[in-house]
């Protein structure tokens, strides 16, 4: 009876969060099509975006979103899992507590404080180091995602610091009992055994990268279009689906019938990057002996 | 009647305690501790439960550092005559020499092959032949070879808890150490897998040195050559006394012990 209970419980919140879910990508879908319709696959494609001549390529966009997630996760990943091996595996109790509270109130600064220490410092820092490759100005996708990293060092570090606190101690002690130095118990059985959290906890990082907007808004430089796409772009101005998102042109559109459906499709197209992140977190994570710990 | 003939013989021991003091921040765990372990054999450590065995054990092969919060240590300790908490001295090394079973088994979760080969693969630069060869060396020592010859490569958790215990037996021999501590190495086990361990540490017993932590004073009468008795004076772990068991066991200086384990024997 209680346990059949429960059971339609979960099955009713499951369902309501299927309609909710899938409501929400029809309307999505549906307030996009004239810009489908207008621009075809070259919505994704193009290049250019002047809602004025009626061009609507969001290619800029995606490339600004992978281009800052990607390089804050590159700068953040290392530092976290540095940190949280230090804090998981070296530091004992009180030590780690000292160690873990101010990286955790880190958490909860507000994005817009972030974003105001990146236009004070970040940026000039970023125009002054790379000022050989003569930037236009310190606003670029670089500083985006060396403020995004920041932002999302603690998080990461907190979940993976749980994640290798989760490796149970007996089996640190049976690696050092074989001989193991700390350092190799690490590598050979904390680390692989963690694996799966640590993956889950970057993951997590780069899709709150992902989404993080008005601090990537404030330093990003917000510059529509893009003609190069190579290395030397990271260090102009540019923009993400989100701070162009998160723009004035959002409440301009709204009138214009097409103008909205591109800004909608852009959602659109984060909710998709988004959606196949967590998907792909979902496939791997079964895979990498999860179950088989639970298991043993 | 094995007892008797198997005397201690071994004019030096290969491993001593000499004024071994254990403290935690609170209060002491042991206190001047005189031990000579001698090569070869089993040397049992009976007494009652929180005498500070395990702790006793750990003094040995220095697991004793890794405990948090630390524990003090004072007094000499000596393997093979050199000291063991000497300036210079390789912990890790020393503890791939000096191996250790604990009271519950502690299995990698990977393959069964991956599990025996753990720790040699780090400590020994062994070629494939070799590693397979240690394989299944390792395995036979521990009387698990027949059980799992064809199922190598299966995860070591599907194993039963005594084949785990005599998995975790076949890591540390396949180290090929000199010393084996067990630290009540068949409390989790049934009479079947406890037998099966007990002629194990038998046969064991001809080639390394076995340090058997037991609860069980009948185990102690049926495989130790050597019995040290560890009771709590005065709220502090001390060895009460040391000897060849008959004597100790027919004669006991501690027989509050003797009684408490005694009682623990039978209604087991
Ligand atoms: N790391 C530590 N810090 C503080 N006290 C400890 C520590 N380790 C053990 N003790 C204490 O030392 C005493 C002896 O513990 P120990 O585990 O050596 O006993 P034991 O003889 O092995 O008991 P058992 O037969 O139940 O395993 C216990 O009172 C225990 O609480
Ligand atoms: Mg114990």
């Amino acid at each position: 009876m209680r346990s059949s209970l429960a059971r339609w419980a979960s099955y009713g919140a499951t369902g309501l969060t299927l309609v909710f879910g899938t409501a929400l990508l029809v309307s999505f879908v549906a307030q996009s099509l004239p810009v489908w319709r207008h621009e075809g696959l070259a919505y994704v494609t193009g290049s250019v975006w002047h809602f004025r001549s009626e061009q609507f390529g969001v290619l800029p966009m995606i490339y600004g979103s992978v281009v800052v997630s990607i390089v804050a996760l590159a700068l953040a990943a290392p530092l976290a899992v540095g940190a949280a091996i230090w804090s998981a595996e070296y530091l004992n109790g009180r030590n780690r507590w000292w160690f873990k509270v101010p990286i955790e109130l880190l958490a909860g600064i507000p994005s817009v404080v972030y974003g105001l220490l990146g236009v004070l410092l970040l940026r000039n820092w970023i125009y002054e180091l790379f000022e050989r490759f003569e930037p236009l100005s310190g606003d670029t996708l670089l500083t985006a995602g060396v403020l995004l990293a920041v932002m999302i060092l603690p998080t990461v570090m907190t979940l993976a610091d749980d994640a290798l606190r989760g490796v149970a101690s007996s089996q640190r002690r049976a690696a050092r009992a074989l001989g193991f130095t700390q350092a190799e118990g690490v590598l050979r059985v904390s680390l692989p055994q963690a694996a799966p959290g640590l993956v889950a906890a970057l993951l997590l990082g780069l899709g709150r990268a992902m989404g993080e907007t008005i601090a990537v808004f404030l330093v990003v430089g917000r510059q529509d279009s893009q003609a190069d796409y190579g290395l030397r772009s990271w260090l102009e101005a540019g923009q993400t689906l989100t701070s162009k998102l998160g723009s004035s042109e959002t409440f301009l559109a709204y009138g214009d019938p097409l103008h909205w459906s591109a800004i909608v499709g852009l959602g659109l197209v984060l909710l998709a990057l988004v959606l196949s992140l967590t998907l792909a977190a979902g496939r791997w994570l079964p895979e990498t002996g999860l179950a088989r710990n639970r298991r043993a | 009647m094995a007892d008797i003939l198997r005397m201690p013989s071994a004019p030096r021991p290969i491993l001593s305690a000499r004024a071994v003091s254990v403290a935690s921040a609170e209060r002491a765990l042991l206190h001047d501790v005189d031990l000579d372990i001698p090569e070869a054999g089993v040397f049992g450590i009976i007494g009652p439960s929180g005498a500070g065995k395990s702790t006793l054990l750990k003094v040995f092969n220095r697991l004793l550092e890794l405990e948090t919060p630390p524990l003090e240590l004072a007094g000499d300790v000596r393997f093979r005559g050199r000291p063991v908490y000497g300036a210079g001295v390789d912990a890790d090394a020393l503890r791939s020499r000096v191996g250790m079973l604990f009271q519950q088994p502690v299995v990698f979760p990977a393959s069964i092959r991956r599990n025996v080969l753990f720790g040699v693969r780090h400590v020994e630069r062994l070629s494939r032949a070799g590693l397979e060869e240690r394989l299944v060396e390792a395995l036979e020592g521990a009387a698990l070879w027949d059980e799992v010859a064809d199922r190598l490569d299966r995860p070591a958790v599907e194993l039963s808890v005594g084949q785990q215990q005599r998995l975790c037996l076949a890591r540390t021999l396949a180290l090929r150490p000199e010393v084996v501590l067990m630290d009540e190495p068949t409390s989790a086990l049934d009479p079947r897998a406890t037998a099966a361990i007990e002629t194990l540490i038998r046969r064991l017993a001809d080639v390394h040195t076995i340090v058997l932590v037991t609860h069980d004073l009948d185990q102690a009468r049926r495989l130790a050559d050597q019995v040290a008795c560890v009771c709590r004076r005065d709220n502090v772990g001390q060895v009460i006394e040391t000897g060849c068991c008959t004597e100790l066991f027919d004669n006991p200086r501690c027989p509050e012990t003797m009684d408490y384990l005694d009682s623990r024997g039978t209604d087991q």
